[in-house]
């Protein structure tokens, strides 16, 4: 659409344009015709200015013509005749000064007067005849009122046009009127009667004039006019105009030559009278009718400018009004998302504690129209919208919150399961059994694990447990006794790095998440390696796999995510691993980093720097004895925590976690039970697993029978078919591990009184925790998550993952997924009594 | 300190700017008593033009009584015409009331008296004639000092001026010369022959100068005509004027110059000449007095004019002085708000502020799970 391109002010302008483009359309034309008439009139009345000049003109030439005749006829003296001459002669000259230029005829029939100049000579010198005389003056007055051209210019339809024909009648009849006067007092004075029918005959084509120019004049003019022919007609008598019909020759003999000639001079003089009464009426006429003409082409032009000038500076108005709020909304609005993107940004995605109120910044605008309206509307959304996210932040809190309920009452009670399985072991003989309980103090294990990152997740602090340092080694240990498949975990750390207390419970945690994710999407028959160096003051701690790996893109997705806080729901559930653990590392600064393994699969960088560390000699200069086992003098949890992971460990014969590399391990030989090129990716995954379930589990899957509940945790694969585990003895395992670890640290001189110390306050807090444990705290002592684990692992029966075939790590995993999927559902429908399920 | 001197500074200038707008007005306020004193002047010369042209119109009926009493009293018709005395009486009242202003107030008293003396002079017509000459001559001298102290004269319009001469000299002294010539022919006739020498030049004087003052008056009154705002003047002449010439024309005739005078002709054509007198004069006296009170509706407007110039000026000079006086406060912004930003729990209902505000975490609530968990 055409107006879809124009801004709002640009349609306000498009609206006024076309009313005013009428209104000048409408009022030009009506302004230009009022000018046109005004300047008519204006012409008009300057035609009728320059006839009433050269009617006064023409008047004092027609007075020098009766006082010709007069002084041919020795009635007036010669002084007074040049005297008029003069007179003439200069107002004929005088019309040549005027103001306005007069036309050529007009300035010819001027010139044409000169032609008079012989005729004076003549007339002084006596030598003209009257009747001569007079013709020549009227061959030189009436070329001039010709040349006025007055009949063509009226305009007979108007009242002021009949009035210019009607001075031009009127001027002509003084002249006639004169010329009669010339012959009547030839006539009077030579008793001629031929001119008296001059004078006859003149007088009767006057008064047909006369009253065939009655409709030209006024009635006030006509009377004049009228008037001046009276004049004439009384001075001579009515007995002579009666006679000079009948009978010139007498009509003449009731002349007086006396007065008849200071008569007709006198009547000369109305006709000018006349003239003049008939210009001052046009004149005014023209000048009213000029006035009225220009006023209402001023009125109507005027208006029509100022009609313009309303109408734009009204629109530009009304275009500020309805634009400026509009555009102020439009920037507001504009500052207020910007502002309330960032603000619901920070209260979304940051996922501080503190919550402060969102800050937004109101419209502004004031108007009380529809535009103020839709602001207001507006505010009112945007007000609303940050309600909205308060609300959502505030029950992803109460979620959260929920979460951490739940995690923490889940700790509770796994404690406290935990505790009755320690108290259980202890007093179990039968090694069955005690393996059962081994399995089943495992499992606590990870679920105690599964609740910290529970509670982890929903932003609670992790368990502060731990009161002295702990070596690095140990820190991996008991992370190692919290995953599921610790056997396929090599641990390659040096003893002398020690962790500061306070980050020891988490960066369990965060490792146990680590070698978790790194053993659950790995395939079964690859290893684990765990190592550590010391790295730019602090430690390197790098937990690799050998899996499928992630590609690039999801690693850097994964390893912003660590970086980054972010939500928890948003992150996907398949990482949550990976969330705990990035949250865990802001926490305390650890940096944690994921690359690929060279050949294949992810490796977990994670950095500790030295203010997670401390040394042996800091531990030891310190008053307290703050070995390995300082703890257990106030808190006897870390020593059986610790105790419980070293005897998990070693108990799992096969697997030396102190053996820096273990060759991959025999049961990837016989894993492979099947050609993977055959049925993998095939639609019929269920038929595969079949039979390998079948050669693989009937041994082990017989005499386990797990009591515990299917959901609990994800529950190993592996079978303890081969393994015989044996009676743990809580604490003996444990000074057999600080001694083999003791020799790894670099010598020195402390390092004998270190571990004298250490020995001492381990035995110290042994027996003391046999004391406690008499003394009645037993559900809380003794407790060795994992230690029931069995100690072998037998080939995971799981269909093995494709070979290293340079597949799409996705791709594979979903395959993968399938399969397992497939096999998961084959082992439910043929065998329900396996307490596991399908990764 | 800068706001001081910023205000020092503001304040100097503001101060120049004042100063220099009252300087302006003094050459404004110098124009407009200039313009003003024009008006005055012009206003105070009109109306006593108007006072002249009233004066003038009492004195016509004067003439005319006296041309009247002039031939009655040749005729020996010893009571003076009443006509005569009403006229006095009327110049009496307007010189009583304009005399002081027009400095007529001592002629007329001369005129007066001399008036009053015409009915006791008797005997010797050619003494009464002559006593009579004096009384016209000093009659129009007191139209030449009416003309002169009125300023009449004087008046740069051309219809006026021509008007005023017309009106307040050819007319009566056409008038005076008419009714000498006829009288004179009158006397002449009777006079003895030492006597006819006497009078008879003054007879034929007498015709001459009726011709010559009825040419100027007709000449006046077609220059009057020639460039005249008065759209009714030149009509209104056909008439009059036409009938005011028979007038003197047949007076003429009756005189009869070089022949027998018509006393009878005289007589009619005497009382002819009166009215035509009285039409044409009154009429031109009209048209002057419309003329110069036109004239003063112009004065008065440009009066009003220049009041409102006047006032207009001073209004703007008070305008910009008070806009230089108040204009420095205006100058002082009010201090913006910025009070632009909300707290969105201002905004919150009621209800629901308190669904955010426990802690996350709280103690209480752990407490009584944990409690709840170890029970």
């Amino acid at each position: 659409m055409l107006f879809g391109k124009f801004r709002i002010t640009g349609k306000l302008a498009l609206l006024v344009l076309i009313p005013l483009l009428g209104v000048v359309a409408l009022s030009v034309p009506i302004v230009l015709n009022r000018v046109a008439v005004a300047r008519e009139a204006q012409r008009t009345a300057d035609a009728v200015e320059l006839a009433t000049r050269v009617g006064s003109a023409v008047q004092e030439l027609q007075e020098e013509r009766l006082l010709s005749t007069g002084y041919l006829l020795k009635l007036v003296q010669a002084p007074d005749l040049i005297n008029q001459s003069a007179k003439a002669r200069d107002r004929l000259a005088a019309l040549t000064r005027l103001d306005q230029p007069l036309s050529p005829q007009l300035s010819s029939a001027i010139a044409n007067a000169a032609r008079l100049d012989d005729t004076r000579a003549q007339v002084l010198s006596g030598a003209e005849r009257p009747d001569l005389l007079v013709a020549e003056f009227t061959g030189v007055i009436t070329p001039i009122i010709d040349a006025l051209d007055l009949r063509h210019k009226a305009d007979l339809t108007t009242a002021v046009g009949r009035q210019v024909f009607a001075l031009d009648q009127a001027l002509r009849t003084d002249d006639q009127i004169n010329q009669a006067s010339s012959y009547l007092t030839t006539a009077a004075v030579t008793q001629s009667a031929a001119f008296v029918g001059l004078f006859y005959s003149i007088l009767v084509k006057l008064q047909s004039d006369i009253v065939g120019g009655q409709i030209y004049f006024t009635p006030a003019q006509y009377k004049l006019y009228l008037a001046a022919q009276e004049a004439v007609t009384s001075r001579v008598g009515s007995d002579f105009l009666t006679r000079a019909a009948v009978d010139p020759t007498a009509a003449v003999r009731l002349l007086d030559v006396k007065t008849i000639f200071t008569a007709l001079q006198s009547v000369n003089v109305l006709g000018g009278f006349t003239e003049k009464r008939i210009a001052s009426d046009v004149n005014r006429a023209t000048t009213t009718s000029r006035d009225d003409a220009l006023r209402i082409a001023v009125i109507v032009g005027a208006s029509a400018l100022l009609l313009l000038l309303l109408v734009i500076a009204l629109s530009i108005i009304m275009a500020r009004t309805v634009a400026r709020p509009l555009r102020r909304l439009t920037s507001s609005a504009d500052r207020v998302a910007r502002a309330a993107e960032a603000e619901l940004e920070r209260v979304a995605d940051d996922d501080a504690e503190a919550a402060r109120p969102i800050h937004l910044d109101p419209v502004d605008v004031a108007a009380r129209d529809e535009i103020g309206d839709l602001a207001r509307a507006f505010d009112r959304v945007q007000s609303t919208a940050a309600r909205l996210v308060e609300r959502q932040v505030m029950s992803r809190r109460n979620v959260a919150q929920m979460f951490g309920h739940v995690g923490r009452r889940t700790q509770n009670l796994v404690g406290r399961q935990l505790a009755l399985i320690d108290n259980l072991e202890s007093r179990e003989t039968d090694s069955d059994r005690l393996r059962e309980l081994y399995r089943l103090d495992h499992m606590s294990s990870r679920l105690r694990r599964n609740a910290g990152s529970l509670v982890v997740l929903s932003g609670g602090a992790g368990a502060d447990e731990h009161m002295s340092p702990l070596p690095l080694s140990d820190v991996v240990r008991l992370a190692l006794g919290e995953i599921e498949d610790y056997t396929r975990v090599d641990v390659d750390v040096p003893d002398d790095i020690l962790v500061v207390p306070s980050v020891v419970a988490d960066l369990t945690l965060l490792l146990a998440e680590l070698m978790e994710n790194a053993t659950s999407f790995s395939p079964p028959h690859t290893r684990v390696t765990v190592t550590a160096t010391d790295f730019r003051g602090g430690a390197r701690l790098a937990v690799a796999d050998h899996g499928l790996g992630l590609a690039p893109e999801r690693l850097a997705e994964e390893n912003a995510r660590l970086t980054r806080r972010e939500r928890l729901d948003l992150a996907p559930s398949e990482v949550l691993g990976l969330f705990v653990v990035g949250r865990l590392a802001r926490r305390h600064g650890i940096e944690v980093t994921l690359t690929d393994t060279p050949d294949g699969g992810v490796t977990a960088w994670v950095d500790l720097n030295s203010a997670h560390l401390t040394t042996r000699a800091q531990t030891v200069a310190a008053p307290r004895p703050m070995a390995t086992a300082p703890v257990a003098r106030t808190q006897p949890y870390d020593a059986h925590v610790f105790d419980r992971a070293t005897r998990t460990l070693k108990s799992a014969q096969s697997w030396n976690a102190f053996v820096p590399v273990r060759p991959v391990a025999p049961e990837l030989e016989a894993a492979p039970a099947f050609d993977p090129g055959t049925p993998v990716a095939g639609r019929a995954p269920v038929a595969v697993p079949e039979p390998a379930a079948d050669t693989e589990s009937p041994v082990v899957s017989g005499p386990i029978v797990m009591s515990a509940p299917a959901d609990a945790i994800q529950l190993p694969r592996q079978r303890p078919a081969t393994s015989s585990l044996r009676r743990r003895v809580p604490g003996t395992q444990l000074p057999t591990d600080t001694g083999t670890r003791l020799p790894s640290v670099a010598p020195s001189a402390d390092d004998a009184e270190a571990a004298r110390a250490a020995v001492e306050a381990f035995e110290d807090g042994v027996s003391r925790a046999q004391w406690e444990e008499l003394a009645g705290h037993r559900p809380l002592t003794r407790r060795v998550p994992g230690s029931t684990l069995p100690l072998t692992e037998p080939p995971n029966p799981d269909p093995p993952a494709s070979p290293a075939n340079p597949l799409d790590p996705d791709e594979a995993r979903a395959l993968v997924e399938q399969f397992e999927s497939g096999v998961a559902l084959a082992l439910r429908e043929t065998q329900s009594q396996h307490e596991g399920q399908s990764r | 300190m800068p706001v001081s001197v910023d205000n020092r500074l503001s304040r100097s200038r503001s101060l120049v700017a004042a100063v220099l707008t009252v300087l302006i007005l003094v050459p404004a306020g110098y124009l407009f008593y200039r313009v003003w004193q024009a008006n005055d002047a012009s206003l105070d010369s009109t109306r006593l033009e108007r006072q002249g042209v009233e004066y003038v119109t009492v004195l016509t009926p004067l003439v005319s009584a006296l041309a009247e009493a002039q031939s009655s009293a040749l005729q020996n018709v010893s009571a003076a015409p009443t006509a005569l005395s009403a006229a006095v009486a009327k110049v009496n009242s307007v010189d009583q009331r304009l005399g002081a202003a027009l400095g007529t107030r001592d002629r007329w008293s001369g005129l007066r008296d001399r008036i009053d003396q015409l009915g006791s002079v008797t005997g010797n017509p050619l003494t009464v004639f002559q006593a009579y000459v004096e009384a016209t001559n000093l009659t129009l001298a007191l139209y030449d000092t009416v003309r002169n102290n009125s300023t009449l004269i004087r008046d740069a319009d051309n219809d006026l001026s021509n008007l005023q001469q017309a009106v307040a000299d050819d007319l009566p002294n056409t008038v005076v010369q008419v009714s000498r010539m006829g009288d004179l022919s009158l006397l002449v006739a009777k006079a003895q022959p030492n006597q006819q020498a006497t009078l008879g030049p003054q007879f034929g004087a007498a015709v001459q100068s009726v011709g010559i003052s009825v040419n100027a008056l007709t000449d006046d009154l077609q220059a009057a005509v020639d460039d005249t705002s008065s759209p009714t003047l030149s009509g209104n002449l056909v008439t009059t004027l036409d009938s005011f010439r028979r007038g003197v024309e047949s007076l003429t005739r009756g005189a009869n110059p070089g022949g027998q005078p018509n006393a009878a002709t005289m007589a009619t054509a005497q009382s002819q000449l009166q009215s035509s007198l009285t039409s044409l004069s009154g009429m031109l006296v009209r048209e002057m007095d419309g003329l110069l009170s036109d004239r003063l509706d112009r004065l008065n407007t440009a009066r009003r004019e220049a009041l409102v110039a006047a006032g207009v000026v001073i209004l703007l000079a008070l305008a910009v002085l008070a806009v230089l006086l108040t204009g420095r406060r205006r100058y002082r912004m009010p201090p913006p708000n910025n009070e632009a930003t909300r707290n969105l729990a201002d905004l919150r209902p009621p209800g629901y502020a308190n669904l955010i505000d426990p802690p996350y975490g709280g103690a209480d609530l752990t407490q009584r799970e944990r409690s709840g968990a170890l029970r």
